[in-house]
């Protein structure tokens, strides 16, 4: 490995959500940002993201990503291009040995999560994923680490609630819909956008993988997701390897006078029940007295202004790297989690519960 | 006491004298269109102290002699579920009204049963749903109903609690069917849902833990339901929480096309409604009180009551009910098939 700060590319402004990570990897003490670049067919919107931010942090920018991992002695990439190209990129760049820390959902399908899987297994480059709020989020990496140190007993049920209240502005136009439609070009459903960050908590409470899902889902409030035909509002019933059992209802809302996104788990256990509200600075606890911890006072701190998640996530990317270790979010966890997304898809389709993909 | 009538209150006879009889007695005391007369319990002793604490001098042991009296109007019908059905239709027939509690009946053929025998006899029934009498629940109707949330697409519904069990118990739970809180409880949920939605459902999922091991009873399940008017719901039956102890509260939460409910009494006895006008607080006016005149179990049998006095048809029709039966049936067969049940309405 160089000597000196991790050399890191960003790739792809297609979302968003770069900004963030682009953002944390500039900050972050052991990095420096050497270029950025896009697809060679990126729409105009994200080129220009894209060089503003190269702009900004006073590096090349690169109409085409061959150029400019040509060019510099990338080490590690934030990606953020559509999942339809993701698998393609990902082992162009595990061939030529980068790390990726890749924009959720990582793939259009599983098949794609998986050739990912094999692309990254072969090079034995680490990668990671955008769901960081199921591991990184402050109250809820809290909670799961008070589920898995025995707080609450042996899981039984897991219910949360992720609404986004914000309108499509974040997704996609009916005219794009429309250009979409008409092009045969696929589209993210909220249920693959956001489902993440519910799927991967629950394993993490669960300690075991989903092996059943039910799913009801509609496009109910975006004349757009109608068009495109995807979900806006899904609510998913799993059951997990070991017993435990699941629902989710995970969707994006129009109710903008929410304060925040509504985030809600509920995790009830055989000797208690942990309640986290991500609009609420504290955790219930409901379970037995400890003496002394903070417990005490009924519950834990989750301060909703620590460290965004996003932030941690990538420091976890980075350390991973440094430290030969596999990232908290791995390609298994993307394959898992597009294996448990196409279960729900298949199931709301046909109206049946359906098996969880094994490899 | 007369009504605006000038006829004398309807003269009721409540059989299965245990514990929700006692929410029925303190609504009788605030109705006034109704008077209690009689009771009975196959344990003679129990019927005794109900008399007592309600005033009334006939307690029999049998509800065949109760319902030999022919100046008894109406029977309240409080036994345990299994027995429902059998008194429903014997009272309907000897020429009774019938409120029958939640589940009226165990079975789809039983219900059809009393339907009938309510058409022949000419008289009324109904299967009593208090919780659509629960201030926070009209609250949330009043709401729905005045379009503050736009049209309701998905509700998620529950009432956890702590089991009502001990291992003391355990042998009178030992026959007991796994889906055996679903059938018992089922209809508040299904039938809250139903009406707050305004649409029968059409599909039914559900998945269930066993919670304690030394019972056969799931502790836990919850049903995925779709309805004819495209929204989703999910309702719990949930007698999983532990330690014991753990508060008995309701949650209910609506999202609309244009704004969300909230409604948790979970620690706040809260409700927030959020929508195009901003978040309002209710604020904590969400509880009731036993003597509250519009307390949830006075304001059913009222309701009842004055649907039988004045000759039109009960606020809960029994067709209505029996297919919210059907569809908690049809979420028992999910549970046992593990397959998602059309509801046959
Ligand atoms: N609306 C509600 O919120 C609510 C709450 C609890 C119970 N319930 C319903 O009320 C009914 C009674 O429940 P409970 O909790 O009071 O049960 P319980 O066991 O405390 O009382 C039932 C009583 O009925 C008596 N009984 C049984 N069979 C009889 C018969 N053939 N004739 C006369 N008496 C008979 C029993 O001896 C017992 O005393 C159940 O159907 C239950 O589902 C409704």
């Amino acid at each position: 490995m160089a000597e000196g700060p991790l050399r890191c590319g960003i790739i792809g402004f297609d979302y968003g959500h770069q900004g963030a990570f682009a953002g944390s990897l500039a900050k972050h003490p052991d990095t420096r940002i050497v270029g950025v670049a896009d697809l060679p067919d990126a729409p105009e919107v994200a080129r220009r993201r894209g060089r503003e931010f190269a702009a900004g942090a006073g590096v090349p920018y690169f109409d085409d990503l061959a150029a400019l991992l040509d060019a510099e002695a990338v080490e590690a990439v934030s990606l953020c291009a559509p999942p339809t190209r993701n698998p393609e990129v990902v082992a162009e760049l595990a061939a030529r040995d980068i790390h990726v820390m890749s924009e959720k959902p990582v793939a259009q399908d599983l098949a794609g999560a998986r050739r990912i899987a094999a692309a990254v297994r072969g090079a034995g480059v680490a990668f990671t994923f955008g769901s960081h709020a199921a591991r990184f989020a402050t109250p809820i990496a809290r909670a799961i680490d008070a589920v898995r140190s025995g707080r609450i007993g042996d899981v039984r049920v897991l219910n949360a609630t992720f609404l986004q209240p914000r309108g499509p502005r974040y997704t996609i136009s009916v005219e794009e819909a429309e250009r979409r439609r008409a092009a045969g070009e696929p589209s993210v459903g909220e249920l693959a956008n956001f489902g993440g960050y519910v799927f991967l908590a629950f394993t993490a409470y669960a300690g075991a993988r989903a092996a059943s899902v039910y799913c009801e889902s509609d496009a109910f409030f975006y004349e757009s997701y109608r068009i495109a035909g995807i979900e806006d509002l899904a609510l998913v019933s799993l059951q997990y390897e070991g017993g435990a059992v699941a629902s989710a209802v995970i969707g994006r809302t129009t109710t903008k006078s929410m304060p925040t996104t509504d985030v809600r788990h509920e995790i009830i256990g055989s000797a208690g029940v942990l309640h986290v509200n991500a609009m609420s600075d504290r955790a219930f606890v409901y379970g037995p007295w400890r003496d002394g911890d903070e417990f005490e006072r009924g519950g834990f701190d989750t301060p909703t202004f620590g460290r965004p998640s996003y932030e941690l996530y990538v420091d976890d990317f980075v350390r991973a790297i440094r430290e030969g270790r596999d990232p908290e979010l791995t390609v298994a966890d993307a394959v898992e989690f597009h294996a448990t997304l196409e279960a729900a898809y298949e199931s709301a389709r046909t109206y049946r519960p359906v098996d969880v993909a094994r490899d | 006491m007369t009504d605006r009538y000038d006829r004398p209150p309807t003269r009721v006879g409540l059989i299965g004298c245990g514990g929700i009889a006692g929410n029925h007695l303190a609504g009788y005391r605030l109705v006034e269109e109704a008077e209690l007369v009689a009771c009975c319990d196959i344990d003679a002793a129990k019927a005794e102290d109900f008399a007592r604490r309600a005033g009334i001098i006939d307690a029999y042991s049998d509800y065949r002699e109760l319902l030999a009296h022919d100046d008894i109007e109406m029977v309240d019908i409080c036994a345990n579920d299994e027995a429902h059905a059998e008194i429903a239709v014997a009272a309907l027939w000897a020429g009774k009204h019938a409120l029958i509690e939640k589940p009226f009946a165990t079975t789809a053929a039983q219900g059809r049963a009393i339907i009938d025998a309510a058409k022949g006899a000419g008289r009324l029934a109904m299967c009593a749903q208090s919780l659509r009498w629960d201030p926070k629940m009209r609250a949330a109707k009043g709401l729905i109903d005045a379009g503050r949330i736009g049209e309701p697409v998905f509700v998620r519904f529950c009432q956890p609690s702590s089991p009502f069990w001990c291992r003391e118990q355990a042998r009178a739970y030992r026959d007991r069917a796994p889906d055996w809180l679903l059938v018992h409880n089922g209809m508040h949920s299904f039938d809250l849902l139903a009406w707050l939605l305004g649409s029968l459902p059409v599909r039914v999922h559900a998945r269930s833990h066993p919670g304690q091991e030394w019972l056969p009873v799931h502790e836990y399940v919850s049903c995925t339901i779709r309805f004819a008017s495209g929204a989703i719901a999910q309702a719990e039956e949930n007698r999983i929480m532990q330690p014991p102890g753990y508060p008995f509260h309701c949650e209910l939460y609506v999202v609309g096309s244009e704004g969300t409910l909230d409604l948790s009494d979970r620690l706040t006895h809260a409700a927030s409604v959020y929508n195009e006008a901003g978040v309002n607080l209710l604020g904590a006016h969400t509880t009731w009180t036993p003597d509250q005149p519009d307390q949830p179990f006075a304001c059913e049998i009222r309701e009842f009551v004055q649907a039988i006095r004045e000759d039109r048809p009960p606020p809960i029709p029994l067709e209505f009910s029996l297919t919210i039966l059907k569809a908690v049936l049809a979420a028992a067969e999910s549970m046992h098939t593990a397959e998602a049940v059309a509801i046959d309405g």
